[in-house]
C-alpha cells in the first residue's frame, strides 16, 4: 500500500540525487525544526520500548478496560450527535430558504468560541440544585423535578456535541454549496427532494467532507480533559493526569499517551481511507444552487431546528456565563488583568513562533518542490492531531531527561532549567498549533504569490530577496490571519498548559478552570467570558485578512 | 554561437511511471527563437523549467554560454542562470508599479537604473506607464511589461512559457507580431513554449514537437510543416490526408488511386503513408489522378472542405478511407458527385507509421 510516508525506494533514491545538490541553509533549517517538533511525540513511541513498570501492570487490568470503554462510548455519542446536528443543519442552511436563514447560517459557526471545559461548566452550573433550571422548578411549586443530573457520560457527550458540530456544518456546508451543488441540481431536475434527495445524492456525494469533519470532531473529543474530569468521566485524557499528578507515575502516563495518539492515527488512517476511496469531483466552485422556499409552518419549523444548536451550543452557556459576572459585580476572576496580559503575552509569543516555522517550511517547500519538502510539510504539523496531553507528556519526559543530562554535563546542583518552563510551553504550544499557522499560510501562499517567486529568481534575486520583497509583503493579510488563529486556540488551550506551565504559573485557560473546580463557577465566569471573545474574533477578521489580495 | 545547449536531458517525478522529459538533446543558436511545440503533458513546460533552473534534471546537461548548469555534479540556482523568463499567468508583482516591477530585475542603482528602465519601456512602446500598478493594465500591457522585466537585465536566453495563451483571439495576433518585432530587434535568444501551432510557426525561427518527453523533429518552420517526419507531427500541424500506400511503378498506390513520385522514394519499405495536406489538392481533368465520390461539404469562408469517400471495394462504405480537401468556395460541388484531383507539385511528402497509427483516423 502506497501510504502518505511510504514512498518507493526509487523515489527517495531520486529525491536524494536532487537534494544532493539543491540542499541549502532552508532545507536543514526545515529538516531540523521538523526533527525538532517530532521530538515529542518520538519521546511518546521511545517510552514504550522501555520495559513496564510494575504500576504499569496494574493500570492495564483495573484502569485501561474502563478508560477505554468510556472513551469508546464519548467518541461513539459525540461522532453520532455531532453527525446529526453538524450534517442536519448543513442540509437545511444550503437546499433550503426560510425566515431567518441568512443569520443562523452564519450564526451556526458561533460554538466554536466556546471550549469544552467551559461549556462544561457553565451548563453545570445552570442544572445545578442552586442553578437558575430548577430554582424555577421549585418556584413554580414543581417538587419532584426530573433529574437533571448531568455530570455523567451522556451529560459530557451532549455538551461537547453541542460546542464541537460547527467542524462537520462547516465542511458539509461547503461540500452541499459547492461540490455537490451541480449534482444536487441535476438530481433535482429528475425529480428528487426532500428525504429522498438527502440520502440518495447529498450525502453520498458529501461523504469525504462529512468524514473530514468528524475526524476533526473526534480528535478535539480526544483533547478534552476539562470537561470530562468536570463532570467526572474517566478518559484516557483523565488516566493520563492521574497518572502523571496523583500518582506519580510517569511510566503509566507515557504509556496510556502512546494509546492515545495511536487512537488519534486510527482516525486520520481510517479518514483517509475512507476520502481515498471517494475522491468525486474537485470543482472549488460555488454552484448557485437555487434554494427551495419553505412556506408558513414548515419555514417556522426549519427556522427553529437550525436555531436549537446555537441555542444551545452559544447562547445559552454564554448567557449563563454573562448572568454570573453580571451578578457577581466587582468580583470579577481574581487578577483578571493580569491573567489577560500574561496569557496575551504567551499567546503572542507562540503565534510568531508558529508563523515563523510555518513560513520557514512552507518557503522551503516552494524552492524545493517535491516529495520530500512535502512530506517535512505532513509530518510537522502532525502534532495537531495529537491531544495536548499526550504532546505534554512527551515534552515532559524528553525535557526531565534533558535535565538530568544538563545536569550530569555541567552543575550538579542545577535544577529543573528546560522542565516546567515557559519556554517548554511555548515550545509544546508550536508542536500542536503549527498546522492552524501552517494551513492558513498555505493557502495564501498558492493563492497569492502562484509563480511570483520563481519570476524574482529568474530576474536574479536571491531566496532571502525573494521572501522578504515578494512573498512576505504579498502575504500580511494570511500572516496576520495565521498569527490570530493560533493566538485563538493558545487562548483556548487547557490540557498542555496544565502539565506543563510553569509552578504557580496561571493563564486565562488553567484559572477559569481551577476557578470552576473550586466551585466558584462565578468568578470563573469573567475569565471564561475573555476567552469566549477572543475567540470569537477570528469570525469577524478572517475572512477579511485572508481574502485580500 | 550556441547558446543553450541541452544533451540527453531527462526528468523523473517521484510517483510518476513516465519520465516528463525522456532523452531530450538540442541546441539553440544566438539570436534565434526557438519554438516547443507539444500537446499538454509533452513535457514542454518541464523541459523550460529545468532550463530555468527551477527542476533539477535526473539525468544529462544543459550548457548555457557553454557554462555547465546542471548536470555533472552541478547546480546553478536560477538567480545565477541569467535566464530572464515571461510565465503563463501574469507574474507582475501586484504590489510594486510597474517602475519597481522592472527596477527589481537592475542591480545597478541610480542613473544607469533609470536609463535602463526608460529605454525598455521604449522598446515596448509603453512610455509613460512607470506608475501604473499592473491591476491598471490591459493584458496586453501586462504581457508587454512582464516582456520587458525580463529583459531588462539583459539576460542570455529568454524563456517564454504559453505567453499568448490568457489573451483573447484578437489580441493575440497582434501580440504575437509585437514580441516577435522585440525579440528580433533586441536580438535576444529565446525559447518559447506553446501548444498552439499559430504561434509557433509565426515567431519561431525554429520548432521542435516534443511528443510524451521525447524530440519528434525540429527544424524551419518550413520544413516541418512541408515535410514532417511522421504521422503524428503530420496531424499536429492540422488536417491532414495520411493514405496508406503501397509502392507501384513510379510511385505508389492509394485507395484513390495512383501518385506518381519524382524519385522512387519508397526504397522497398511497405509501411508508408502518403502525406497530402488538404490545400495541395486541385481538380485535375487528365492524367493520373486521384478519385472519390463526394460525400460531406462543409464551407469555410476563404475556401470549402470537401470530404471524398474511396471507391475502394469494400462491402462496409464506413471502412473505406476519406480523402479531404479545401477547393475555391466559389465552386459547385454536389454530394454524390465525383470529383478527380492532382496534387501540386512538391506537396507529396511520404511518412513513417507511428505506434498509435490508425487510431487517431479521422471518421
Amino acid at each position: 500500500m502506497r501510504n502518505i510516508l511510504a514512498g518507493t525506494w526509487a523515489d527517495w533514491r531520486l529525491a536524494w540525487r536532487e537534494l544532493r545538490l539543491t540542499a541549502d541553509a532552508w532545507l536543514l533549517a526545515s529538516l531540523l525544526a521538523t526533527l525538532l517538533l517530532m521530538a515529542p511525540l518520538i519521546g511518546v513511541g521511545l517510552g514504550l520500548i522501555a520495559p513496564a513498570g510494575e504500576a504499569w501492570s496494574h493500570v492495564a487490568s483495573l484502569l485501561l478496560p474502563r478508560y477505554l470503554r468510556q472513551t469508546l462510548l464519548l467518541l461513539a455519542g459525540t461522532g453520532l450527535l455531532t453527525f446529526l446536528i453538524g450534517c442536519g443543519t448543513a442540509w437545511l442552511v444550503s437546499v433550503y430558504d426560510f425566515p431567518g436563514r441568512r443569520l443562523w447560517e452564519w450564526a451556526l459557526i458561533l460554538p466554536l468560541s466556546l471550549p469544552t471545559y467551559i461549556a462544561a461548566f457553565a451548563y453545570a452550573g445552570l442544572l445545578d440544585y442552586t442553578g437558575p433550571v430548577q430554582r424555577l422548578f421549585r418556584a413554580w411549586g414543581i417538587a419532584d423535578a426530573p433529574s437533571l443530573d448531568i455530570l455523567n457520560l451522556p451529560g459530557v457527550t451532549v455538551v461537547i456535541s453541542l460546542v464541537l458540530y460547527p467542524y462537520v456544518y462547516l465542511i458539509t456546508k461547503v461540500a452541499f454549496r459547492s461540490q455537490s451543488g451541480r449534482l444536487l441540481e441535476a438530481a433535482r431536475l429528475m425529480g428528487r427532494k426532500g428525504w429522498s434527495l438527502f440520502w440518495q445524492v447529498g450525502l453520498p456525494a458529501a461523504r469525504p467532507a462529512v468524514a473530514g469533519g468528524l475526524a476533526l470532531v473526534l480528535m478535539e473529543t480526544l483533547n478534552d480533559y476539562g470537561a470530562v474530569k468536570y463532570y467526572g468521566v474517566d478518559t484516557f485524557t483523565t488516566g493520563i493526569f492521574r497518572a502523571w499528578f496523583s500518582m506519580g507515575d510517569a511510566d503509566s502516563a507515557l504509556r496510556l499517551s502512546a494509546c492515545l495518539m495511536l487512537g488519534t492515527f486510527l482516525i486520520l488512517f481510517l479518514e483517509r481511507q475512507l476520502r481515498r476511496r471517494a475522491r468525486y469531483q474537485e470543482s472549488r466552485s460555488e454552484s448557485r444552487l437555487q434554494r427551495r422556499r419553505l412556506p408558513g409552518g414548515r419555514g417556522v419549523l426549519a427556522s427553529t431546528l437550525v436555531a436549537l444548536p446555537i441555542l444551545g451550543g452559544f447562547l445559552i452557556p454564554v448567557g449563563q456565563l454573562s448572568y454570573w459576572a453580571l451578578r457577581s459585580g466587582s468580583k470579577l476572576t481574581p487578577d483578571l488583568h493580569l491573567l489577560i496580559g500574561r496569557t496575551f503575552g504567551l499567546a503572542t509569543a507562540a503565534a510568531f513562533f508558529a508563523v515563523l516555522v510555518a513560513t520557514l517550511i512552507l518557503y522551503t517547500g516552494r524552492l524545493h518542490r517535491g516529495f520530500l519538502t512535502g512530506l517535512l510539510s505532513q509530518v510537522s504539523v502532525l502534532g495537531y492531531s495529537i491531544p495536548g496531553a499526550v504532546i505534554a507528556v512527551g515534552i515532559l519526559f524528553t525535557s526531565t531527561r534533558l535535565d538530568q543530562g544538563l545536569r550530569e554535563l555541567w552543575d550538579p546542583s542545577l535544577g529543573l532549567v528546560v522542565t516546567g518552563s515557559v519556554g517548554g510551553l511555548l515550545f509544546a504550544y508550536l508542536v500542536r498549533f503549527l498546522a492552524v499557522g501552517h494551513n492558513t499560510l498555505h493557502g495564501g501562499f498558492e493563492k497569492v504569490c502562484g509563480s511570483l517567486d520563481e519570476a524574482a529568481r529568474s530576474l536574479g534575486a536571491g531566496t532571502l530577496r525573494t521572501l522578504f520583497r515578494v512573498d512576505l509583503p504579498l502575504l500580511q493579510g494570511p500572516l496576520l490571519g495565521a498569527g490570530l488563529l493560533v493566538f485563538v486556540d493558545v487562548v483556548k488551550e487547557l490540557p498542555l498548559t496544565l502539565i506543563l506551565r510553569p509552578f504557580n504559573f496561571d493563564t486565562l485557560a488553567t484559572k477559569v478552570f481551577e476557578l470552576a473546580g473550586d466551585e466558584r463557577v462565578a468568578a470563573a465566569s469573567s475569565g471564561a467570558l475573555v476567552i469566549v471573545l477572543t475567540s470569537l474574533l477570528p469570525i469577524f477578521v478572517l475572512d477579511r485578512l485572508t481574502e485580500k489580495r | 554561437m550556441t547558446v543553450l545547449s541541452l544533451q540527453n536531458l531527462w526528468k523523473r517525478y517521484p510517483r510518476s511511471e513516465h519520465p516528463a522529459v525522456r532523452g531530450l538533446s538540442l541546441e539553440v543558436q544566438r539570436g534565434e527563437t526557438f519554438a516547443l511545440l507539444g500537446e499538454s503533458g509533452s513535457g514542454k513546460t518541464t523541459t523550460l523549467r529545468l532550463i530555468a533552473g527551477f527542476e533539477v534534471p535526473s539525468e544529462g546537461s544543459i550548457q548555457i554560454l557553454s557554462r555547465t548548469v546542471a548536470g555533472t555534479g552541478s547546480f546553478v540556482p536560477p538567480e545565477k542562470r541569467h535566464v530572464g523568463m515571461v510565465f503563463q499567468q501574469s507574474s507582475l508583482f501586484p504590489h510594486l508599479t510597474v517602475r519597481r516591477n522592472l527596477e527589481f530585475a537592475v542591480q545597478k542603482r541610480g542613473d544607469p537604473q533609470r536609463r535602463r528602465v526608460a529605454e525598455i519601456l521604449g522598446t515596448v512602446e509603453l512610455e509613460g506607464y512607470e506608475g501604473r500598478y499592473p491591476h491598471e493594465l490591459s493584458g496586453g500591457q501586462r504581457q508587454r511589461v512582464e516582456l520587458a522585466r525580463a529583459l531588462i537585465s539583459g539576460p542570455a536566453l529568454l524563456l517564454l512559457d504559453e505567453p499568448f495563451s490568457s489573451l483573447d483571439v484578437s489580441l493575440r495576433g497582434q501580440l504575437r507580431a509585437q514580441i516577435s518585432r522585440i525579440l528580433h530587434q533586441t536580438q535576444t535568444t529565446s525559447i518559447l513554449v506553446t501548444h498552439d501551432v499559430a504561434d509557433a510557426l509565426t515567431v519561431s525561427d525554429r520548432v521542435a514537437v516534443l511528443r510524451a518527453g521525447r524530440l519528434e523533429q525540429s527544424g524551419a518552420p518550413r520544413e516541418v510543416y512541408m515535410h514532417p517526419a511522421n504521422a503524428y507531427v503530420a496531424r499536429f500541424f492540422g488536417t491532414v490526408n495520411l493514405l496508406e500506400a503501397k509502392p507501384h511503378a513510379d510511385g505508389v498506390l492509394t485507395a484513390f488511386g495512383p501518385l506518381a513520385f519524382e524519385q522512387s522514394p519508397h526504397q522497398g519499405r511497405s509501411d508508408l503513408l502518403v502525406c497530402v495536406r488538404p490545400e495541395s489538392l486541385e481538380l485535375a481533368d487528365s492524367g493520373p489522378v486521384l478519385e472519390g465520390i463526394v460525400e460531406q461539404v462543409s464551407f469555410l469562408g476563404r475556401c470549402q472542405e470537401v470530404s471524398l469517400r474511396s471507391r475502394q471495394d469494400s462491402p462496409d462504405r464506413k471502412k473505406r478511407p476519406l480523402l479531404v480537401v479545401h477547393l475555391p468556395a466559389d465552386l459547385p460541388v454536389a454530394m454524390g458527385q465525383s470529383l478527380a484531383l492532382r496534387p501540386k507539385a512538391g506537396s507529396l511528402q511520404l511518412v513513417r507509421k507511428d505506434e498509435d497509427w490508425p487510431e487517431q483516423e479521422d471518421g
